[in-house]
């Protein structure tokens, strides 16, 4: 491990989303965006549901389009990798950072038309009267649905 | 004796309920087989959190105000409000698997404090009704295919009940494997969790003093709100998926024994069924060669 990068590992409810080395990595959190780089000091942040980047080494988007790779005076070669996350923890301590959501998923595997449903649902049940559960449940759902639009509409531009 | 009809019949029947018992056989290790993945593929998101968890608690400081630490020690033994999420099938034949959660269950009610009992599962929620004993009528959760959205929606159906001060203790009564075919019913506190009892214990001995401090954003509450949840619906879709496992276990053992008492069955009928025949065939002889006899 060089310098410049800390070890990443993005758990998902359903799985390991992403273990390998990170230069940087841009989390939505409760109040606005955080962004680490290597030998951040030792910190929790309550990651909120948004879209999420992180910059990884070339060596480790294998097979992936690498034609945007891009290397700076402080960060060698590397291409930034974007995806959806729900809401959790991100802990960083020694050089080492977990972020633990509920989802992570990339944006090509998001259905979008599912997440406009999501969406529309939500906002709908909103307007009813609800116990303070189901509002907190439907602003969740909304909050998803909406991250994951958004990630699809970046990407189209 | 009865007669070759009969006996036909009868290996017949025996043999179609053997096919029946063969394919729930097979479908059973097939669902156990994905469980058993899908357990693998979830438990580095659950280790972590409750790792970070137990991290989290050992920094935070002393007078934070967050539901989760609420241990309600204060409240005595007698007038604590227990409830009990016991996770049973929702299909019978599975040897002792659901008799097992359910005796478990039942065997708390003497304990001091008022129970509330959550079922999982129809068969256990029918023990329940045909007993009388009162159980939560909106808590309509199935037990075939544990997901993670099901474990969430229990999960903060408790932790309401939790946080509005409605239950004192939380516990999750499901069913574990040990080792490869053995099965073990447990009783497991979801609430208040271990590590805000134990911080709590820690800080009245040590003086609540903590050693070194970890930066929490934006509070050490709103860290806690986010975490907490998760761990306790980690903790349910544990429980949920090893209680899958070890039903269609179960439901494995009992129809590969189901098999070989067929088998077993099949072998009798098969061998009498020779016998009555050859009798058969040997009367019929004595009566031929009898009856040629007479006229010569």
């Amino acid at each position: 491990m060089s310098a410049k990068d800390f070890s990443l590992q993005i758990y998902a409810e359903d799985g390991v989303f992403y273990e390998g080395p990170c230069y940087e990595l841009i989390l939505p959190c409760v109040d606005g965006e955080k962004a680490f780089l290597a030998y951040h000091e030792d910190v929790v942040y309550a990651v909120y549901n948004g879209i999420m980047r992180f910059r990884i080494p070339v060596e480790e988007a294998e097979g992936e389009d690498v034609s945007a790779a891009i290397a700076d005076k402080n960060i060698p070669l590397s291409v930034w990798r974007e995806a959806v996350i729900g809401t959790g923890v991100a802990y960083f301590s020694d050089n080492h950072c977990a972020v633990l959501a509920e989802t992570a998923e990339w944006p090509d595997e998001i259905d979008e038309n599912r997440a406009r449903r999501a969406l529309e649902r939500a906002q709908e049940k909103m307007q009813r009267e609800l116990s303070m559960r189901e509002y907190r449940i439907s602003q969740m759902a909304m909050a998803r649905a909406t991250a994951r639009i958004r990630a699809l509409s970046r990407k189209e531009k | 004796m009865s007669n070759l009809k009969e006996i036909k019949e009868r290996i017949g029947s025996v043999q179609e309920t053997k096919k029946i018992t063969n394919a729930m056989y097979m479908i059973s290790s097939n669902k156990l087989r994905q469980a058993k993945k899908m357990l693998a593929e979830t438990q580095p998101y659950f280790y972590a959190t409750r790792q970070t968890l137990s991290c989290i608690m050992r920094h935070i400081p002393i007078g934070t105000e967050n539901v989760y630490l609420n241990t309600y020690s204060e409240i005595a033994p007698e007038d604590r409000r227990k409830g009990y999420v016991v996770v049973s099938d929702d299909k019978g034949l599975a040897g002792a698997y659901n008799h097992n959660v359910l005796a478990l269950a039942e065997s708390m009610i003497p304990d001091p404090g008022t129970e509330y009992f959550y079922v999982v599962g129809e068969v256990g929620r029918q023990y329940f009704r045909n007993r009388g004993i009162p159980i939560d009528g909106d808590f309509q959760y199935a037990a075939q295919k544990p997901t993670i959205p099901l474990a969430r929606s229990i999960a903060s159906r408790m932790l309401e009940h939790f946080e509005q001060r409605e239950l004192e203790e939380v516990y999750i009564i499901y069913t574990a494997m040990k080792g490869a075919l053995a099965t073990e019913v447990r009783v497991d506190r979801l609430l208040p969790l271990a590590e805000s009892v134990e911080r709590e214990e820690e800080a009245g001995g040590k003086d609540g003093v903590l050693n070194d401090t970890l930066f929490m954003d934006p509070s050490p509450s709103a860290v806690l709100d986010n975490i907490v949840p998760p761990c306790v619906s980690g903790l349910i879709y544990g429980a949920l998926v090893e209680s899958f496992c070890s039903a269609q276990n179960s439901r494995m053992l009992a129809m590969d024994a189901a098999n070989k008492n067929a088998t077993e069955i099949v072998r009798e009928l098969q061998r009498t069924y020779n016998r009555t025949r050859q009798a058969e065939i040997t009367q019929q002889i004595t009566e031929v060669v009898g009856g040629s006899r007479k006229r010569g």
